[in-house]
């Protein structure tokens, strides 16, 4: 009973005591939470100025919210000359390490410490360890843009030819990449939706988890935003993982294209090319493909072999619009008498002319019950008679010098003046019992 | 006019270029020159009416002639797709000509159907070049999407 009271007094003692110590930390924080805002608030206004003193005033009376800010107006030169030695003092200052080399101080220091010095190979403050030392501590306080930094440093560094334990280090991306997507960073729902591809080609799972994500990223504006598109076109195009829509597959890769994205635009290209929801547009696949090749140099060569096949494939086509048959109704009734042993140019051994003997105006000539031999020849659309009499012809029909006209149609032939020939090998009939009868080199009408 | 019945040359070894780079690109080569298509049809039409060859078999011609068209008119959007689109718009194009050139080698072919030249001469010519008359590969025909 003594016990439970004393247990009773001890607890209420450290009540008393912690809750006055909370909320004087609570209103600390509170306070440098406002100082913070404000800073950040007179620098999106423009207010440089005002910034930079309230920044310095801060800084001077040792609070590392204004040693952050002056780390980072001498990053970005507002109001101060732009100098990256004093931004990474400060910024290294604000960021405040223990002996371990652990940031205990502003958090926001800490993570554009690392990110703007740290992780830069090309500066001298380059220390890689330090980097994931102070990302690691941002991490775990629920710091959103580190948690997702760490992820993708992680990501890559586990891609290092050189690294020594890459799955560990892909297994700490993923943790770090699945918080930073809890704590709503859109850009590591497009990273995930990437590495869970990677294990479904590689056979080790057999359905993507993060479809739901990657049409996220597709969705909130992000800067992976069209890359994301572009692979969400992909994924309906070939209908792995989601039904195939060849509808949403161009729709998506219109709104890479237009976020920007040349592999999307290339995509949009080819696809306009190929004609996959409707017939090739020639004029869209050249204006996006065209962009894609000045957008990266890497796709330039596939964008210019595009664009060559695009001018050959239009070439084709115009070609084929604009082709006019050669093959004739009255040309091939000329090469059938050719066919069919009747006399012709290559018989006579004129090259050149398309000739052939021609028996329909044989009965207008047949006269005073005599047999008349007419030969004809052709030289382009015109026809001559050894009698004198000219022909031309247009289409299928044939037009005499004497005003009457024949239409052939097949292997018949109708004059103007109602008599109708038929062509059966190598005779003629006339419905006016005219009968020709081509032998050799003379044609006989009876 | 006169039209030779023996198919443009690019038939010849037509087999060895299927096997070596698919029907896709022979049928792209082989009908490049639209008068050779040209030719291609009036063969066809020429054969309608010889002894040997069935309606069937002409029906089945035809059918063939229209699929390589299908084939020459196929774009792929990446060499290394499976799947090719059709361009119908150059398609119906193609098949007008040919489809215009056996009309009217039918009706030559109906003209000389009794002659002893075409009996005996044109048809075992024509029929001897199976390039014209054997269509593409029912795989590649596969790889084909008709909108």
């Amino acid at each position: 009973m003594r016990n439970s009271l004393f247990s009773l007094i001890l607890s209420l003692f450290f009540v008393a005591i912690a809750l006055p110590v909370q909320a004087t930390a609570n209103a600390v924080q509170k306070n440098i939470e406002l100082k913070h805002n404000e800073i950040e608030t007179d620098l999106k206004n423009g207010e440089n100025e005002s910034a930079y003193y309230k920044s310095l005033a801060l800084h001077q009376s040792k609070n590392l919210v204004g040693t952050f800010w002056l780390g980072w107006m001498y990053h970005e030169g507002l109001f101060v000359q732009k100098d990256l030695e004093k931004a990474a003092q400060y910024l290294f200052k604000a960021a405040k390490i223990d002996e371990n080399y652990i940031p205990t101080g502003n958090v926001e220091a800490a993570y554009y410490y690392a990110a703007l010095f740290a992780l830069d190979q090309k500066s001298k403050y380059y220390n890689m360890a330090l980097a994931l030392k102070f990302l690691v501590a941002c991490q775990e306080i629920g710091h959103k843009e580190a948690t997702y930094l760490l992820g993708r440093t992680s990501l890559r560094l586990s891609l290092n030819e050189n690294a020594k334990d890459p799955d560990f280090l892909r297994e700490k991306a993923v943790e770090s990449l699945r918080k930073a997507s809890a704590l709503g960073k859109v850009e590591a729902n497009y990273f995930l939706y990437k590495l869970e591809l990677e294990e479904a080609e590689k056979g080790s799972i057999s359905s993507l988890t993060t479809i739901g994500k990657l049409t996220e990223a597709v969705n909130k504006k992000n800067e992976f935003q069209g890359f994301a598109a572009n692979d969400m076109a992909l994924l309906y195009k070939n209908g792995r993982y989601v039904s195939r829509d060849l509808k949403k597959y161009i729709s998506l890769l219109k709104k890479s294209a237009n976020l920007g994205y040349g592999l999307g635009a290339l995509n949009l290209g080819k696809a306009y090319l190929a004609g996959v929801l409707a017939d090739p547009d020639y004029e869209a696949a050249r204006f996006y493909l065209e962009f894609a090749s000045k957008y990266d140099e890497k796709l330039k060569r596939a964008a210019e072999h595009s664009l060559e096949v695009l001018q050959h494939q239009e070439n084709m086509e115009k070609l084929a619009r604009s082709f006019q048959p050669t093959l004739e109704q009255i040309d091939n009734f000329l090469t059938a008498q050719n066919f069919s042993n009747l006399r012709s140019s290559r018989d006579s051994g004129a090259s050149k002319s398309n000739a052939g003997v021609l028996s329909i105006d044989s009965a207008s000539s047949y006269q005073n019950g005599y047999p008349r031999i007419v030969r004809f020849t052709r030289t382009g659309d015109e026809i001559r008679g050894s009698d004198g009499s000219r022909f031309r012809l247009r289409n299928n029909t044939l037009r005499s010098s004497k005003g009457s006209r024949y239409t052939i149609n097949g292997n018949r032939i109708r004059g103007s003046n109602g008599v109708t020939y038929k062509i059966r090998g190598n005779t003629i009939r006339g419905s006016d019992g005219t009968r020709c009868r081509t032998s050799g080199r003379t044609t006989r009408c009876y | 006019m006169f039209i030779a019945l023996i198919p443009a040359k690019v038939f010849s070894d037509e087999k060895q270029l299927i096997e070596k780079f698919g029907s896709f690109f022979f049928a792209k080569i082989a009908y490049s020159d639209l008068k050779d298509l040209e030719t291609v049809g009036y063969t066809i039409g020429m054969v309608k009416y010889c002894p040997t060859v069935s309606s069937t078999d002409y029906g089945t011609f035809i059918e063939n002639i229209h699929n390589w068209l299908k084939v020459t008119a196929t774009v792929f959007e990446n060499p290394k797709d499976y799947e090719g689109f059709l361009n119908k718009r150059y398609y119906f194009k193609l098949k007008s000509i040919v489809d215009n050139s056996i009309s009217v080698g039918e009706g030559d072919g109906y003209i000389l159907r009794r002659s002893w030249d075409y009996k005996n001469k044109k048809c075992p010519n024509a029929l001897s070049t199976p390039s014209i008359f054997s269509g593409p590969r029912a795989s590649d025909l596969r790889r084909i999407i008709e909108r």
